[in-house]
């Protein structure tokens, strides 16, 4: 405690740059000399972060203080943006805030990165590019695993969350998703499924037993929970106080009944117990006036039967949509926060994901990415706000996985994917730099693989590999996107999970315990500290 | 047939939960952080009901179909799909088959789980069997499916893919109509 005090003191000013928001993009401009020195900084930082083995009533010290700073930590809010990259920030920072703008998690006083790797099933080997399931699993239980894996680990052992543990300790607990409640994210922190597609409403092999490698199916483990569906452990297992989300469609009426009999409100309706399957007619999704008017301290509040409707479909809704009656993340936010804060005197642990960015991602749609972006951002802020007041409370933010290699080019460029080959691959000025494949030019942009700016000229053509232009703020009036004149211009690499680091931003008391170059099965340990004033033991 | 009815409460459940918390560990790097057995064993002991699989078909149909006839059964499902070309197939062997073609209209991302049934029915309406069709596009059974981790081919988001249910086991009589229904679907 007293070199971990020690060590941001001597160094604050350093300290403070090396994790400020834009580190990455400043680290790149700056000469080999300055980079050592942060780097030696910031290696000094994160040996103290790992090292803060702190108790609730221990402040910790540092340079910086600000609300809450130094207090003891009662609440933690996690929120994430799923398949939320680095790029995916600045992406965001740009198109709604300008070049020199910040969003609001950018503001938040500290930041770090987090490695994100799976492993292979029944191993340690690591598997470079995770999934959901296996990220949230890092975080909610500590541990790798493998991909698809929920709440346990790579030999398929049940591991207790951290949302269980605060469960048991007296926290009030909420888990709060715009995707369906029963998805990998929200699963991983109160269910444990040897599969994340064990979503419900039914059991079958194919979506809850792995397989061997001849490709019969694994047998049934002992432990039932493993293959029982995520919706019927979340009906039953009582571990979140405050459930938001989609997914109705995996939930049938002996869940509401047993919810029910827990003290639960239900918002909507599970269905028709007379049927023998549930559909959209038999069943009421929630709305943001049924949320508006609970009352009571446990609640479920399912508002679409999939994932809630992404914020910029919405927007283009009229008035009277369905979708209109969802509320956003951020409503959700505000909302879970007003219920769970007060109700014990412990404190809370609220997860909040921002699921579509990563869905949005998946679909290479940047507009609806960005939109994501932006609607998870707004719930930081409705995270940061509550804290600020409230001063005992530590909010963290980051993401699970970069998703589709999310990318800022040079407007008026083009990729590789629009090329007919890759870029010139030779050094005539030394030919001892020449390597393998010599390419003794770049490849022209081929007119069949870039048929016009995706989001504008281009967006018939669903071959079309050309990026997709946004305007900004910084960009004359009458700038359109989907224009060649708008600045941002943005492309995807893949439809599919990328390996790289996710940013995460902290504020609060503690807040100073994220800002590293961390695993995600670290975040569980820090957390865990938070909450419980000491290591987990093991 | 309803869950509720089915509720088998799980004796094992409770050992397994103790029995299961000291595993292996795949954690190298963060081993100062795992949680301990004392932890693990403070997950909630909580009794499921036993895992049960989609509802039965009707034995036998109230109104039975026109021969040759596939219907579609609206279910937890049917409203994010879109499935076309139903049709009831014979081979010159005898063995019938319900093929179309199946789009998902709500997700773009893979496919986890697709799980499609087919219950035949004979002339009167009595169930003479059931097949199924199961597809992933991610996953162990995506990977199993194409050789590769990545999906070659055709996709169930979108432009849609063909299916074909065929019975097993044999059915017990001459298939005249079907209904098709989706139990199971899970997008990444």
């Amino acid at each position: 405690m007293e070199r971990q005090s020690r060590s941001f003191a001597v160094l604050p000013h350093l300290t403070t740059r090396s994790y400020s928001a834009h580190s990455f993009a400043a680290m790149r401009s700056m000469g080999h000399k300055r980079r050592k020195a942060l780097t030696v900084v910031a290696l000094a930082s994160a040996v103290a972060a790992g090292s803060a083995v702190t108790a609730n009533s221990a402040p910790q010290h540092d340079a910086r203080p600000f609300p809450g700073h130094g207090q003891e930590i009662h609440n933690v809010i996690y929120l994430l943006g799923d398949g939320m990259g680095r790029t995916h920030v600045t992406a965001g920072r740009e198109r709604y805030y300008g070049a020199q703008g910040k969003l609001n998690m950018e503001r938040l006083p500290y930041t770090g990165a987090v490695a994100t790797y799976a492993v292979e099933k029944g191993t340690d080997q690591p598997a470079l590019v995770t999934d959901s399931a296996s990220s949230a699993t890092a975080w909610s239980s500590g541990v790798k695993t493998y991909n698809a894996a929920l709440g346990v680990d790579a030999y398929e052992k049940r591991r207790v969350t951290l949302m269980e543990q605060a469960k048991k300790a007296g926290f009030a607990t909420g888990n709060v998703s715009t995707a369906e409640i029963t998805d990998a994210t929200p699963g991983a922190q109160f269910s444990h499924v040897l599969l994340r597609g064990c979503q419900g409403p039914v059991y079958s092999d194919a979506a809850c037993l792995p397989k061997n490698a001849d490709g019969s199916y694994e047998k049934a483990p002992e432990d039932k929970t493993l293959i029982t569906p995520v919706a019927e452990q979340i009906a039953r297992n009582g571990t979140a106080d405050v459930v938001l989300g989609g997914g109705l469609a995996r939930f049938e009426p002996d869940d509401q009944k047993a919810l029910q009999a827990q003290g639960y409100q239900v918002l909507g309706s599970f269905g028709d117990p007379s049927l023998p399957a549930q559909t959209a007619a038999s069943q009421k999704v929630a709305t943001k006036a049924d949320l508006a008017g609970v009352k009571g301290k446990k609640v479920v509040g399912l508002f679409n039967r999939g994932n809630l409707t992404v914020e910029q479909a919405k927007a283009g809704l009229p008035a009277d949509a369905p979708q209109q009656q969802e509320p956003s993340l951020s409503e959700m936010a505000k909302k879970s926060i007003d219920l769970l804060n007060g109700r014990s005197k412990k404190g809370f642990f609220l997860q909040i994901e921002g699921a579509q960015i990563d869905k949005r991602s998946h679909a290479n749609d940047a507009a609806q990415t960005l939109a994501e972006v932006k609607a998870f951002d707004d719930a930081v802020k409705a995270a940061t706000d509550f804290a600020k007041k409230d001063g005992h409370t530590l909010v963290i933010v980051t993401a699970d996985h970069e998703c589709a290699g999310f990318n800022i080019i040079e407007k008026g460029t083009y990729t590789n994917a629009e090329a007919v080959a890759p870029p010139a691959n030779t050094d005539a000025g030394n030919p001892a730099n020449n390597s393998k494949p010599s390419r003794d030019k770049s490849g022209a942009k081929d007119p069949v693989r870039s048929s016009g700016i995706l989001n504008g000229a281009g967006s018939g053509d669903v071959k079309n590999f050309a990026p997709a232009t946004f305007r900004t703020p910084d960009d004359a009036a009458g700038v359109k996107d989907g224009s060649p004149e708008a600045s941002l211009w943005l492309t995807y690499l893949s439809g599919n999970h990328t390996g790289a680091d996710v940013p995460i931003y902290a504020y609060g008391p503690g807040a100073e315990k994220f800002a590293a170059s961390q695993i995600n099965t670290e975040l569980y340990g820090k957390m865990y500290r938070s909450l419980f004033g000491r290591a987990p033991r093991g | 047939m309803n869950r509720s009815i089915r509720l088998a409460a799980l004796a094992l459940t409770a050992l397994a939960l103790t029995t299961a918390c000291g595993g292996s560990d795949g954690d190298k790097a963060d081993a100062g952080q795992r949680p301990a057995q004392a932890e693990q064993a403070a997950a909630p002991a909580v009794t499921f009901p036993a895992p049960s699989g989609a509802p039965a078909p009707a034995a036998t149909l109230a109104k039975v179909p026109a021969k040759g006839e596939v219907r579609l059964e609206q279910g937890p499902f049917t409203d994010r799909v879109r499935v076309t070309k139903l049709q009831l197939s014979e081979k010159a062997s005898g063995k019938s088959s319900v093929t179309g073609h199946f789009a998902i209209t709500s997700d773009v991302s893979d496919v986890l789980a697709l799980e499609l049934r087919a219950a035949f029915y004979d002339e009167s309406g009595h169930l003479v069997g059931t097949g199924s069709f199961q597809y992933a596009e991610e996953g162990e059974a995506g990977e199993a499916a194409h050789g590769t981790p990545g999906h070659a081919g055709p996709r169930a988001e979108g432009a849609g893919i063909d299916f074909t249910a065929v019975p097993k086991p044999p059915l017990t009589g001459k298939a005249a109509s079907a209904v098709l229904s989706v139990p199971v679907l899970v997008n990444e």
